[in-house]
């Protein structure tokens, strides 16, 4: 008790600084931002922003991109209240009673509880990261090579086949992602691979130039021409009209806390995350619900029950990321990638060797979470109006900052050029269906997968066994087999049923 | 029969990349031996698992009719937006920030359907003082906003 309280004073004493407050704040409001115009998501934000972080401290960098992650959640609900468009895709489920409550003109209500549900659901999920965080960790230290290997086996699959579409496409991306990853020097024998002569890419193919193509330049094209202007109701925003009822709030309180619940145990899960969590809240509430009938036509219950979850999902989505190294989503990865860049290696050993940086983090959460409450209410109507811009004035604009971002990295026109390699992949995957979020895990994960893997096998003296011998690795190597076998069987047997009851 | 073109196309690229990794990674670099493995081994394993894949997106695609959701993209936003940052890559280094903007935000706009003079120019604008503000006032990065190619 005594070392979390000294963590958390070590913690706090990072987050306060004026630096770290200043852009804590800064990652919040990009975050609500983003999160409330719709067309661009946390990745596309994540990324534009990543290239900032290499004029930064570490900590600082973390925080301002946490900051936009959790903002986003925040923002997302707002666009989807008020307009029935889904800022995020975690924040689709806040349409289906969001909006009726906005029609009827309480989306002040809608919009107020949400801000609360989001503020209880994170600060409970930010006590369950502070405590859970430490104890993997700390068993984690004992892992090998090939435990390593195996989880990140486990994440990759987890992600790729739960993800929507089809399994065997998200599996090609991770793996093209992978290989993607292997361009540049090899780290044991020093030889280059795959720089095609081109000397730039010896270091490597930048994360910040992939993940502006694939995510910013691709999302940009498949935007422009598609976005039109609608009409809000401005009177249900005003100060006067989000008192809630008690009713409301006799109403609320249950559901907030189951979908904390649901929101706290998905996140932590590879692949899952908080749209799944934000989805399967709702459905937990329709169920549990004495009248399900009043669900889709403005039941409050509907609303803070995914906010809660997904904001919950936002932040336990930290644990695997921070306590053992492996993402369990896109946006996770970007985190660790700034990390890298930053030249720290992410691991189990991250809290005891950067304990500033990790509990920094942490309170920054908080910190960052108060601001959102705050933020939220009272500015309504500037995001609000934020929503009213079109979108062919933002598009430019979006460009400018990806342009520049990717330019300052390294003074390089070349970087620049690969982003629009990378923009044009991007399309031509969307164009076919194959999602990029596995991509970009493979991506960051690829290296220290090559490096674990020819690690185990160097100490199994090259006997594939050597995974299935230690009892972490079998175990978690079994899971990976068994869903495996699932998604790919599973579209086969779904096939069959609707062919036999049709 | 019937074929989805859609995965038809995405398998056969992603059986040809895989091969193509492979047969790379095998010929070029070492492969090793798995106990000690050269360079080319990973990406060579990583290839082979990419195909099989692509077989697995592939042969699905013969027993389903075409795909209801092909999302369509516009091909005219695609090349003035790909061919904007192509643009900016080429003239920020020669003769700096500003004209670098300019070319980018003209180009982009021409993407979309409705596309007003006026409103690039003042996109133009708004990011050349925002860009200045930030990035070389407060980030403190090294670009002229303007300078003579040499």
């Amino acid at each position: 008790m005594n070392e979390l309280l000294a963590n958390v004073a070590i913690g706090l004493d990072t987050a306060v600084t004026p630096v770290n407050l200043i852009y804590c704040f800064v990652g919040v409001v990009v975050g609500m931002l983003v999160g409330v115009l719709p067309g661009i998501g946390p990745l596309t934000a994540i990324s534009m922003l990543l290239p900032l972080t290499y004029h930064f401290e570490p900590t600082t960098a973390l925080i301002m991109l946490g900051g936009i992650w959790y903002g986003t959640a925040y923002g997302g609900s707002t666009a989807a209240i008020l307009l029935n468009i889904p800022g995020t895709t975690s924040s689709a489920v806040a349409c289906l009673d969001g909006y009726p409550m906005a029609q009827q003109g309480r989306g002040g209500v809608a919009l107020l509880m949400t801000t609360v549900a989001s503020f209880v659901g994170a600060s409970i999920a930010i006590v369950i990261l502070m405590a859970f965080a430490p104890v993997i960790a700390s068993y984690a230290l004992k892992f090998g090579s090939a435990d390593y290997f195996a989880l990140m086996v486990l994440g990759l699959i987890a992600a790729s086949a739960i993800s929507d579409g089809s399994a065997a496409k998200g599996l090609a991306m991770v793996v093209f992602g992978i290989i993607l990853g292997t361009v540049g020097i090899d780290i044991y024998s020093g030889g280059t691979r795959f720089s095609f002569g081109f000397l730039e890419l010896a270091n490597g193919i930048h994360l910040v130039t992939l993940a502006m193509g694939l995510f910013g330049v691709a999302e940009v094209i498949f935007s422009v021409g598609t976005r039109a202007r609608r009409a809000i109701d401005r009177s249900s925003v005003s100060l006067r009209a989000m008192k809630p009822t008690r009713e409301d709030l006799g109403r609320s309180w249950r559901p907030i806390l189951r979908g904390t619940g649901l929101g706290s145990f998905f996140g932590t899960l590879p692949g899952t995350g908080p749209s799944i969590a934000s989805f399967m809240a709702y459905a937990l509430e329709k169920r549990v619900a004495a009248e399900p009938g009043r669900f889709g036509k403005g039941a409050i219950e509907g609303v803070v029950a995914p906010e809660a979850a997904n904001n919950a999902a936002d932040q336990t989505a930290f644990i695997p990321t921070l306590a053992l190294g492996i993402p369990g989503s896109a946006t996770m990865a970007l985190m660790l990638g700034a990390l890298t860049i930053n030249g720290i290696a992410p691991g189990p050993s991250l809290m005891t060797s950067q304990p500033a940086l990790f509990w920094g983090l942490i309170m920054s959460f908080w910190i960052g979470n108060l601001m959102l409450l705050v933020l939220n209410i009272p500015l309504i109507g500037v995001w609000v109006r934020l929503l009213l811009v079109p979108y062919n004035l933002l598009f430019p604009a979006i460009l400018v900052f990806i342009c520049i971002g990717t330019y300052s990295i390294n003074s390089s026109s070349f970087d620049v050029m690969m982003v629009v390699v990378f923009g044009a992949l991007g399309c031509l995957m969307r164009w076919l269906a194959f999602p990029a979020a596995p991509l970009l895990l493979g991506f960051v994960l690829g290296p220290l997968m090559e490096e674990h893997f020819r690690r185990a096998m160097l100490l199994s003296r090259g006997d594939f066994m050597t995974f299935f011998d230690r009892p972490i690795s079998a175990t978690v190597m079994t899971i990976s087999g068994l869903l495996l076998l699932w998604t790919v069987v599973a579209p086969f047997l779904r096939r069959r049923r609707v062919a036999t009851n049709p | 029969m019937t074929v989805d073109k859609r995965d038809f196309l995405g398998g056969v690229l992603l059986l040809l990349t895989g091969i193509g990794v492979a047969v790379h990674a095998a010929m070029q670099y070492p492969l090793g031996t798995l106990q000690r493995m050269g360079s080319g081994m990973f990406p060579f394993g990583a290839g082979i698992i990419m195909a099989l894949l692509g077989l697995l997106v592939l042969i699905p695609a013969f027993m389903r009719s075409e795909p209801t959701d092909w999302r369509g993209v516009s091909p005219r936003a695609l090349i003035c937006v790909l061919a904007s940052v192509a643009g900016f890559a080429l003239v920020m280094p020669r003769f700096g920030l500003a004209p670098a903007i300019a070319v980018l935000v003209f180009l982009s706009s021409l993407g979309d359907r409705d596309f007003r003079i006026v409103n690039a120019a003042a996109v133009a604008v708004v990011m050349c003082v925002l860009s200045y503000l930030i990035f070389v006032l407060g980030l403190n990065l090294p670009f002229p906003m303007l300078r003579m190619p040499s």
